[in-house]
């Protein structure tokens, strides 16, 4: 069975998450902290989308924090995160409208072989 | 995160920045400020109910958790930068001049963060916990790399 997991990480500053796909069973491990580092990692298998009731804040303390993975059907499904709650996916964000400076609508440009880096900023000033 | 774009760009890839802004003119006067952030590939969400951020999962500043104590990166400004700050800070903020305001905007409190994308995939997701909290840009290239070099394969 194919499971994708998703492996967190929460610095000082911020959440992140990375995926990987994996060859397991079941992965479930709580969030740990590692005192040394102030670093914490866990990954959660896929079991189903309504399984965990566990939120991301972004602001949360590191216990108090779940990032869930809901990623990867078996054979291989497509790998999104979670977000304060929110199930985020690459498709949609690639159908995002945003205004360039010209004061067009227009799509989240993407690049063609769909390799994209998207970053967020505060305002600009 | 904008010096990094060469790398992403030879990884095959490219990187598009977001930001909130009511109009378009306020993202001209930052690109006029800022010639070295490549104008095509900056935009802004302009709807009142900031719905680029929303489709992200973002926060808002007061959701912030006061007991912890997220590390903020200085912006690392020199005097001159300080400066066309201080001038221009109004100009570029995300305030509607048409807008009542009876609180703090809420495009002042929008929190942001960075996406990998790969395909259809996700392969790195970071949400700012307070402003300047952001990912050190080589883990963003980091990520890349290995989802864009394994893609690739």
């Amino acid at each position: 069975m194919t499971a994708t997991l998703l492996f967190s990480t929460r610095t000082t500053g911020g959440f992140v998450f990375t995926t990987t796909t994996t060859t397991t069973t079941v992965v479930r491990r709580s969030l740990r902290k590692s005192s040394s580092s102030r670093r914490h990692s866990y990954g959660i298998q896929k079991v189903s989308r309504a399984s965990a009731s566990s939120t991301n804040t972004s602001s949360g303390e590191c216990e108090l924090v779940e990032c869930e993975a809901n990623f990867g059907e078996e054979g291989g499904g497509v790998k999104g995160a979670k977000i304060n709650g929110k199930e985020i996916s690459a498709s949609a964000m690639r159908r995002l409208t945003l205004t360039n400076q010209f004061n067009e609508q227009v799509v989240l440009p993407q690049t063609e072989n769909k390799k994209d880096v998207v970053v967020y900023l505060r305002h600009l000033g | 995160m904008s010096s990094k774009r060469p790398e992403i760009q030879k990884l095959g890839g490219d990187i598009t920045f977001i930001s909130v802004s009511p109009t378009a003119e306020k993202l001209r006067k930052f690109l006029e400020l800022n010639p070295e952030v490549p104008a095509d590939r900056v935009f802004v969400d302009t709807s009142k109910t900031f719905e680029a951020y929303k489709a992200a999962g973002f926060g808002n500043l007061t959701d912030v958790d006061k007991s912890t104590k997220p590390e903020m990166k200085p912006p690392g400004f020199s005097l001159q930068d300080w400066w066309k700050y201080i001038t221009n800070v109004i100009a570029l903020s995300p305030i509607d001049p048409n807008e009542k305001l009876t609180g703090p905007p809420e495009g002042v409190l929008r929190l942001g963060g960075t996406f990998v994308l790969n395909g259809d995939d996700i392969a790195f997701a970071w949400a700012d916990a307070v402003p300047g909290a952001h990912p050190e840009p080589e883990d963003v290239v980091k990520a890349a790399r290995d989802a864009w070099g394994s893609a690739s394969a």
